[in-house]
């Protein structure tokens, strides 16, 4: 129970206090034990991410429409907040298109059909591709660690392909009844050992997330990137919707540095 | 994030080194050329972005050199700022300064080649892109760039004039 949770906190904060210099007495009271942290998992609020996940697994396509806010604290403390928008389409078991209008320009489009991965960037009208046979999970892990691409949400995108955090969590909770635009939630909150992450879920018998934030709380500032979820369940999708097809004028670029140069000739300079 | 250690300090010392051989940063070494520039993204170092996931393998896992990818790169390209490199504060502070984020050394307008290998953030005005084989390369006078997506972003290489 979040009370229970706050009663930890407390624990921890009194002997914070008891061990700080000053305080003539060793401090003898330490940290909750893990049984405690154990009963810091509200049941109830892990369950309902397991039956988001669930619930998840039963959709054989959907689309959502994800408005995003990302926050970056520069200058030691300032916080600002990039906001964004992605059109995220998902076909079971491994079809991804995704469109994402930035206020930065880096507007970009990601197409996968379970066999290539192609970034389309409309600004400069380049388009790379990689090979990627396998999983959207897959795809979103090696895209990320082998070239940095970006996408929105991974967590829920990761989800299609059955990955969740829930073995990550440290301390759940469940916040209370909400509202995210006219749809009624429940609002959970999960803490694990980097991040704090906020789930809005829709009450009823479709439990899917309304509302996302991930709070870094390692970070100065606590910056969060956050993201309010509408869902559709019946997306138009047509044979070209996962299929990239260039745009006249585009230009193909590899993914990742280019072979180095041969030898040691400068042009000039 | 440490995804590429090795690469960022190959590229720091690039970018270190061309420095040091341009000297002080300062207005007539911003129109010497793009040679002072090594690093591959113009960041500000002090920039900090929240995790947008809760996993480990993510992007914009906290590092202070990181900012959003791909900002500002495909402005660079597309708009004619020559200039931009005599204006005062982007001279001494680099492109798009104070909170307009990424900070770093100024496009350099000459059309002379610079070092093979090295890496921009964006290209000099007047380019010609180029296909060969299928691949495309930016033609920008008389240095050959290639564009690569890599760290989340487009990063232009110098290339030998590709055959």
């Amino acid at each position: 129970m979040w009370k229970r949770i706050k009663e930890c906190a407390s624990i921890l904060v009194f002997a914070a206090l008891l061990a700080s210099p000053g305080i003539a007495h060793a401090a003898t009271r330490q940290a909750p034990a893990p049984s405690a942290q154990e009963a810091a998992i509200d049941p109830e609020a892990k369950d309902a991410l397991l039956r988001m996940r669930d619930y998840f697994k039963s959709l054989p396509e959907f689309a959502v429409r994800e408005d995003i806010t990302h926050e970056q604290v520069i200058d030691g403390d300032l916080k600002v907040q990039k906001l964004s928008n992605a059109d995220v389409i998902v076909r079971r078991p491994n079809e991804l298109q995704i469109t994402v209008t930035a206020d930065d320009g880096s507007d970009h489009a990601i197409y996968f059909d379970g066999k290539t991965l192609t970034m389309y960037l409309p600004a400069s009208n380049y388009f790379a591709q990689m090979d990627s046979p396998g999983t959207i999970g897959a795809a979103l892990d090696a895209a990320d660690a082998s070239y940095g691409v970006e996408f929105p949400t991974p967590d829920l995108l990761r989800m299609v392909s059955g990955l969740d955090f829930a073995n990550d969590i440290i301390a759940a909770g469940d916040v209370g009844a909400s509202r995210v635009g006219d749809t009624d939630c429940e609002h959970y909150a999960y803490r694990t050992a980097d991040v704090d992450v906020q789930l809005w879920i829709q009450s009823g018998d479709r439990p899917i997330p309304r509302r996302l934030v991930i709070t870094s709380k390692k970070l100065a500032g606590h910056p969060e990137y956050a993201a309010t979820l509408t869902w559709d369940a019946a997306p138009d999708i047509d044979a070209t919707t996962f299929t990239f097809a260039p745009p006249a004028g585009a230009k193909k670029i590899l993914f990742g540095a280019p072979p180095r140069p041969r030898g040691t000739a400068t042009p000039g300079q | 994030m440490n995804r590429n250690p090795v690469r960022a300090a190959t590229v720091l010392t690039l970018l270190l080194t061309a420095l040091a051989g341009a000297g002080a940063p300062s207005a007539a070494a911003e129109t010497r050329g793009a040679s002072g520039r090594g690093a591959p993204a113009a960041r500000p170092a002090n920039v900090q972005t929240a995790r947008s996931s809760v996993g480990n393998r993510n992007v914009n896992v906290s590092h202070t050199t990181s900012t959003s990818h791909n900002v500002n790169v495909s402005r660079n390209v597309n708009v004619q700022r020559s200039s931009d490199v005599h204006v005062n504060r982007e001279v001494v502070h680099g492109r798009y300064d104070r909170w307009g984020h990424p900070i770093g050394p100024a496009i350099g307008v000459a059309a002379t080649a610079v070092t093979l290998g090295s890496i921009a953030a964006a290209l000099p005005p007047g380019c010609t892109a180029v296909t060969i084989a299928g691949i495309t390369y930016e033609q920008c006078g008389a240095s050959y760039y290639q564009p690569v997506y890599q760290d989340g972003e487009v990063q232009y290489v110098v290339v030998s004039p590709p055959q």
